[in-house]
C-alpha cells in the first residue's frame, strides 16, 4: 500500500501580521480620536474667545464715540447757556461731564492689558480734558460777567481746534481699534479654517483607517477560509488513509481467519485420514485376533483391555477432529450442522435452545462463518449469560441471510467490554470479511442478541 | 455358502486393505470392487456387475458417501447399502437411513456389529 506524502510544515497564516501590530494600531486609533477631540475643542474655544473679544471691542468703540458725543453735548449746552444765560442749560452740561468720565473709565478698563491702546486712551482723555477746561473757562468767565473775555475766547476759534483734536484722537483710537477687530476677525477665520481642515483631515484619516481595516479583515477572512480548506484537505486525506488501512486490516483479518480455518481443516483431515485409518485398522486386527482359535481366556482379557484403550484413543481423536472442523457442516450442510450444535448446547446448558433454521444459500466460507458465529455465541451464553432460554435463527431475508443468537440472560454493556476479549471483535471481522454486518444488542439485565446480516450467495 | 458379492467405497487404503481381509476372513464376504471417490462409485453403479452389498464410507477423497447413497436410491439399485463412518452422529444416521441405507455403523465401535450383520445377511440369503 502507498502512503500519502508527509504533510509539509506550514507557516501559521493567522499570525503573519506580527504580534506588535495590534497594540500599535489601537494606540494610533486612540491618538487619532484624542487629536480629533482636542482639535475641535481648541477651535471652538479660540473661536469663542475671539467672538467674546469682538463683542468687547464693540463696546469700547461705543465708549470712544460716547466721549466725542458727550463733549459735543457739553459744547452745545455751553452755547445755549452763553446765548440765553438760562441756568437749566448747565444741567446737560454737567450730565455730559459725568458721561464723559464714565466713558473714559470704561475705555481704560477695556484696554487695561493693551499698552498701545491705553496710551491712545490717555491721549484722548488729555484732549477731552483740554476741551472740557476750555468750556469750563468760558462758562466761568460768563458767570463772572466778563462778557468781553468769553466772547474773545470764543472768537479765537480755540474751542473748535480743541474739539478737532478730540475728534482726531478718537479717530486714531477707533482706527486702531478697527485694525484690531479686523485682525481678530481674521484670526477667527483662520481658526475656523484650521478647524475645518483638521476635521477634513481626520475624516479622511478615519476613512483610510476604515479602508485599511476592511482590507485587513478581508485578508484575515481569506486566510481563515484557506486555513479551513487546508484542514479539510488534511482531514480528507486522513479519512482516506484510515479507510485504506481499515480495508487492508479487514482483508488481512479475513485472510488470517481463512488461513486458520484452512490449517485446522488440514490438520483435521490428516488426523482423520492417517490416524483414523490406523486406529480403524487396529480395531479390525483386534476383531480378527479375537477369533483366533484356542486363544486363552487371559489373552482375550488383554485384548479387551487393548480395545478399550484404543476406543479411548479414537474418542480423543474424534473430539479433536470435530473441534478443528465440524464434520456435519461438510457432510450434511449448514442447517443440520447447526441443529446438532443447538442440541449439544441445550444438553450442556441444561436450558432449551430454540432453533429456527431455514435453508439459505451461502458459499462454503460464509457457511463456516455462520457456524462459527453461532458456536461462539453459544459458548458466550454458556460462559457468561446465565440464560434460561436461548433462541437461534438462520433465515433468508430478501437476498440476505439473517443470523441471530439471543438469550434472556444477564446481558452486558457492549461499550465496556474488558480488554483481551476479542471474541465479538473476531466475529465482526469475520462477518465483515464477507461483506456482512454484525450488531450486538445488550444491556445489563436485558439479555443479549447477536445479529449478523450476510449477503446471500 | 455363496459369499456376498461386496463393493467397497472407502478412500483410506489402510482401512480398505484391513477391512477387505477382515470381512473376507470372518464373514461370507467377497469384495469384488472398490472406489475411493463419489464419482468412481457412481460410475460403477451405472454399469453394475451383479452385486449384493455396498459398504460406503461418508468422508471420501472427493465427494461424499451421501452422494453415492443418493445415486443408488435414484437408480433404484436392488443391492443392500450400509454405511461405515467415523461420524455416526444421530443426524447423519437419520440422513443415511432416509437415503436408503440399511444400517449405519460407527467405524470406531461398531465393526463387530458390521461383521455380525454381514454374517446374518449371508445366512438369510443362503436358502
Amino acid at each position: 500500500m502507498t502512503s500519502a506524502t508527509p504533510p509539509t510544515p506550514r507557516r501559521p497564516v493567522l499570525r503573519r501580521a506580527g504580534p506588535w501590530r495590534t497594540p500599535l494600531a489601537i494606540a494610533l486609533a486612540l491618538l487619532l480620536g484624542l487629536a480629533m477631540l482636542a482639535g475641535t475643542e481648541l477651535t471652538y474655544r479660540r473661536a469663542l474667545d475671539s467672538l467674546v473679544s469682538l463683542g468687547g471691542r464693540d463696546s469700547a468703540r461705543n465708549a470712544a464715540q460716547t466721549v466725542v458725543r458727550s463733549l459735543l453735548d457739553m459744547e452745545s449746552a455751553q452755547r445755549g447757556y452763553l446765548l440765553t444765560g438760562r441756568p437749566q442749560y448747565l444741567d446737560p452740561y454737567k450730565a455730559a461731564g459725568q458721561e464723559l468720565d464714565n466713558a473714559v473709565r470704561r475705555l481704560r478698563e477695556h484696554h487695561r492689558h493693551d499698552p498701545e491702546l491705553l496710551a491712545l486712551v490717555e491721549r484722548l482723555n488729555e484732549r477731552a480734558l483740554e476741551k472740557v477746561s476750555e468750556i469750563a473757562e468760558t462758562v466761568g468767565l460768563y458767570d463772572a460777567g466778563a462778557h468781553g473775555s468769553w466772547q474773545g475766547l470764543m472768537l479765537t476759534d480755540i474751542g473748535r481746534e480743541k474739539m478737532e483734536a478730540v475728534r482726531r484722537a478718537t479717530d486714531v483710537l477707533i482706527g486702531t481699534e478697527e485694525r484690531r477687530i479686523a485682525g481678530e476677525r481674521a484670526a477667527v477665520y483662520r481658526t475656523l479654517e484650521i478647524g475645518r481642515w483638521t476635521v477634513h483631515a481626520l475624516a479622511l484619516l478615519s476613512l483610510l483607517a476604515y479602508a485599511f481595516f476592511l482590507r485587513k479583515n478581508s485578508a484575515l477572512q481569506r486566510s481563515q477560509v484557506r486555513h479551513a480548506e487546508q484542514l479539510q484537505t488534511e482531514r480528507d486525506s486522513l479519512e482516506h488513509q484510515v479507510g485504506q488501512r481499515t480495508t487492508a486490516l479487514r482483508a488481512l483479518a479475513g485472510h488470517v481467519v481463512r488461513t486458520r480455518e484452512d490449517e485446522r481443516a488440514h490438520v483435521a483431515r490428516e488426523l482423520h485420514d492417517e490416524m483414523g485409518g490406523l486406529l480403524t485398522a487396529m480395531k479390525l486386527e483386534i476383531a480378527r485376533l479375537r477369533r483366533v482359535p484356542e486363544l486363552p481366556a487371559t489373552g482375550l482379557e488383554r485384548i479387551e483391555g487393548i480395545e478399550d484403550r484404543l476406543n479411548e484413543g479414537i474418542a480423543v481423536k474424534r473430539r479433536i477432529v470435530e473441534n478443528l472442523r465440524p464434520s456435519a457442516l461438510d457432510q450434511l450442510g449448514l442447517v443440520p450442522a447447526l441443529e446438532g450444535l443447538c442440541d449439544d448446547a441445550s444438553a450442556s446448558l441444561g436450558v432449551p435452545v430454540r432453533a429456527r433454521l431455514q435453508p439459505v444459500t451461502l458459499g462454503p466460507e460464509a457457511e463456516l462463518t455462520v457456524y462459527r458465529l453461532v458456536q461462539e455465541s453459544l459458548t458466550n451464553v454458556r460462559k457468561y449469560a446465565r440464560a434460561r432460554e436461548v433462541w437461534v435463527s438462520v433465515l433468508p431475508d430478501n437476498g440476505q441471510v439473517r443470523v441471530a443468537v439471543q438469550d434472556d440472560g444477564q446481558g452486558f454493556d457492549p461499550d465496556t467490554v474488558p480488554p483481551g476479549h476479542h471474541g465479538l471483535l473476531g466475529m465482526r471481522v469475520r462477518v465483515e470479511s464477507h461483506g456482512g454486518e454484525l450488531r450486538i444488542h445488550s444491556s445489563p439485565g436485558r439479555g443479549t442478541r447477536v445479529e449478523a446480516v450476510l449477503p446471500a450467495a | 455358502m455363496k459369499p456376498l458379492r461386496t463393493f467397497l467405497v472407502e478412500d483410506n487404503p489402510v482401512i480398505s486393505r484391513h477391512l477387505i481381509s477382515t470381512l473376507e476372513e470372518l464373514g461370507p464376504v467377497q469384495v469384488i470392487g472398490q472406489a475411493r471417490s463419489e464419482s468412481q462409485a457412481v460410475a460403477w453403479l451405472m454399469q453394475p456387475p451383479p452385486c449384493d452389498l455396498m459398504i460406503i464410507d461418508i468422508v471420501l477423497a472427493s465427494g461424499s458417501g451421501l452422494g453415492v447413497l443418493q445415486a443408488a436410491q435414484d437408480a433404484a439399485s436392488p443391492m443392500h447399502r450400509v454405511v461405515l463412518t467415523n461420524h455416526a452422529t444421530p443426524a447423519l444416521r437419520q440422513r443415511c437411513l432416509a437415503l436408503g441405507a440399511r444400517q449405519v455403523f460407527d467405524k470406531s465401535c461398531e465393526l463387530e456389529a458390521l461383521i455380525a450383520w454381514c454374517g446374518e445377511l449371508g445366512h438369510t440369503r443362503a436358502p
